[in-house]
């Protein structure tokens, strides 16, 4: 199975907004119908990274900050790092909105 | 950002416009220096090597070549005009070495590294100056029994320091509440830490501490603690909670 502590973690910078969208669906996803149970592992290590990328804001500021000014993304962006196969748990859901969706394919995805 | 000893690091014009500090501007601001802290002598020395800072404070005394204090300024990106000298040379006093009483009476004891790598923590006493905390190395005089009382009523201290605790989902992040780089001094009272994070709805199992010295301290479960330190770009170290009684002094 895939760890997320080995495998490699590419940031994907979401905004305040898409890290609540990517939060909801995942909820939702979690909370409906069954879900396969190693999807679920990798969803809820996708929750756990939303949670984890806000206390790494809190405990080293400085270089997220650091990229801001250079990119001049707002204040509420940061970087979330997913594996390959939580990414692909998450944009495997039909319900993730298209701008969400966009930020973790494209958009600011370093 | 992280202050320097010559304050704020320089913008990037004072980057690329880099001016040369002379002996002469470091002279200047000395001379013109408002009031000093309580109990701190300043003083320009004449010797061989060039005329000499002398601090005297609480029996402790720290000697300075203005050529030195010149090129570190200089090193720093500090811009040669009398104002930015004079910042520059007031945030290095603010960094002055603690004299041994002064750390006797207000030390508090923090997690620093304890080698040059940034991989190994262990207990510093620090004393709080203007907002900083300045670390406290023991003068050639003091003496192995003052050393160790000394660091006794430092940690003794550190009980006392507050902390305040921020929830984000399976991490528990203590902060101190006034004073950036005492955040550490909590983990004295770990099992307190450990009630009160049970308190706020956190509980775990194999709790884990990610440290950076003068940072926030971060408190998860072992994976999470991992996933938290994994690919950051500062220096970090994650520990098992059961290790934090093991670790020595700087």
């Amino acid at each position: 199975m895939d760890d997320p502590t080995q495998a490699v973690l590419v940031p994907h910078w979401l905004s305040g907004p898409d890290r609540a969208e990517v939060e909801r669906a995942v909820q939702a996803a979690l909370d409906g119908a069954p879900v396969h149970p190693v999807a679920a592992i990798h969803l809820g290590d996708v929750l756990t990274e939303l949670h984890v990328a806000a206390a790494r804001e809190v405990v080293w500021p400085a270089p997220v900050a650091r990229v801001r000014r250079a990119t001049g993304w707002g204040a509420d962006v940061v970087p979330v790092r997913l594996s390959a196969v939580e990414l692909a748990s998450v944009l495997s859901l039909a319900d993730l909105a298209p701008q969400a969706r966009t930020a973790l394919t494209g958009g600011r995805s370093a | 950002m992280s202050e320097g000893r010559f304050g704020a690091p320089a913008g990037l014009l004072q980057r690329l416009v880099r001016t040369e500090v002379r002996v002469g501007d470091v002279r200047d601001a000395v001379e013109q220096l408002g009031p000093v802290p309580a109990g701190l002598q300043l003083g320009l020395e004449d010797a061989g090597r060039g005329p000499l800072l002398v601090l005297e404070e609480g029996g402790r005394s720290t000697r300075v070549l203005l050529a030195e204090l010149a090129l570190e300024m200089t090193r720093a990106h500090v811009a040669a005009t009398p104002d930015a000298v004079t910042a520059a040379l007031t945030s290095w006093l603010a960094h002055r070495p603690v004299p041994d009483a002064a750390a006797a009476e207000a030390g508090i004891a923090v997690l620093d590294w304890a080698d040059r790598r940034h991989t190994e923590l262990g207990w510093q006493v620090v004393v709080v100056r203007d907002g900083l905390t300045v670390p406290w190395r023991p003068t050639a005089a003091a003496t192995t029994a003052l050393v160790h009382r000394t660091r006794s009523a430092a940690l003794g201290r550190s009980f006392t320091v507050p902390g305040r605790l921020r929830v984000t989902g399976p991490v528990g992040v203590w902060t101190h509440p006034d004073t950036p780089g005492l955040d550490t001094a909590v983990l004295v009272r770990p099992e307190e830490l450990l009630r009160e994070m049970a308190g706020a709805g956190l509980r775990l199992r194999d709790v884990h501490v990610v440290v950076t010295p003068r940072r926030p301290v971060a408190c998860a479960d072992a994976g999470v603690a991992r996933r938290l330190a994994a690919e950051g770009t500062e220096p970090c170290r994650t520990l098992p909670w059961t290790a934090l009684p093991d670790l020595g002094w700087v």
